[in-house]
């Protein structure tokens, strides 16, 4: 169990939450306040956005229009992720809930295909760690200081970084989109606003160039 | 600033974005390249992680972070290790610069 991906990546997002919580109390947001949000929105690099928009002087909305600009990936991430759900009506539409970048990553099987049972036991354990993250970063956020002095700002790039490898060894095809995503992201990042750009990154699924050695997936 | 407003419009827009994506079936439109969409999204995050800085492209101690990070991915290292050795080298790089 503990050679599973998800404990690794789980300790990701808790330390994430750390760093979380101590940044939500420098632009006002109480412990109770953090923990709430981290809870309900469950969307790091979003939450991230909002602090980063209220800690440059930005409004109540300027800071909610960043945090929804990063989220607009998880429409076609639940889409995805979606087609590994058997259920139907209010379970369905529940287990939407698990869907982050790191949940999809984790339950993508040998095949490419969703596994909608450990998406939604994944983002649960990562909402809960998450969660916890927030809660002990904001009550002791005095201890904490600047994350970045501790590098904590890179660790969430090498971490995806590792997640990325093995997709990249066994097959040319993500190669390329990686490659596109990679490109497409950098290239509009000076053009568009904070998220925007990896809603483009997803584009490269149907722009990258297709060769014969894809692994193709059989069709339902 | 009044948090429970941010919390309120961002959880809610959130849950909406993830709703109407389960609604929108992407195996229909993508087809077998769905498999793709997560080494895209990956790919998006690592670059724009390692370059993207308040909505410019900056060059900085991440750089040599993500080299280090690279190498311990290729040489298979478990990811602890590739997480807290990047982490290492930015805040190194950091006391030392």
């Amino acid at each position: 169990m503990l050679r599973d991906p998800l404990v690794p990546v789980a300790a990701g997002v808790g330390v994430f939450g750390l760093t979380f919580g101590g940044l939500a109390r420098t632009v006002g947001f109480s412990p109770v306040e953090a923990i709430v949000m981290s809870v309900l929105v469950f969307a790091g690099s979003a939450q991230f956005a909002v602090v980063a928009a209220l800690r440059v002087g930005g409004s109540e909305w300027t800071a909610i229009v960043a945090g929804v600009a990063l989220n607009l990936r998880l429409l076609p991430l639940a889409s995805v992720g979606a087609t590994g759900f058997r259920t139907r009506g209010w379970r369905r539409v529940s287990a939407s809930y698990a869907v982050t970048d790191e949940s999809i990553a984790l339950s993508g099987g040998r095949d490419g295909r969703i596994n909608g049972r450990r998406l939604v036991i994944a983002g649960l354990a990562l909402a809960a760690v998450w969660t916890l993250g927030t809660a002990v970063g904001s009550l002791g956020s005095s201890m904490l200081g600047e994350p970045e002095r501790f590098g904590l700002d890179v660790a969430f790039p090498a971490g995806f970084v590792a997640l990325l490898a093995p997709r990249l060894r066994s097959d040319p095809g993500s190669r390329r989109v990686a490659f596109a995503g990679g490109v497409l992201a950098l290239v509009s990042t000076p053009m568009l606003p904070a998220g925007l750009p990896l809603v483009l990154a997803v584009l490269a699924v149907v722009l990258a160039p297709r060769r014969q050695d894809d692994r193709e997936i059989a069709a339902p | 600033m009044n948090a429970w407003l941010v919390i309120a419009g961002l959880a809610a827009a959130t849950a909406a974005l993830r709703v109407a994506g389960i609604a929108f079936h992407a195996e229909r439109a993508l087809g077998t390249r769905i498999a793709y969409v997560a080494p895209a999204v990956l790919a998006g995050l690592v670059a724009t992680g390692t370059l993207a800085e308040n909505g410019s492209l900056t060059v900085d101690e991440r750089i040599p972070a993500m080299v280090v990070a690279a190498v311990g991915a290729h040489r298979r290292w478990p990811f602890l290790a590739i997480v807290a050795s990047a982490a290492a080298t930015a805040a190194l790089l950091r006391l030392a610069l």
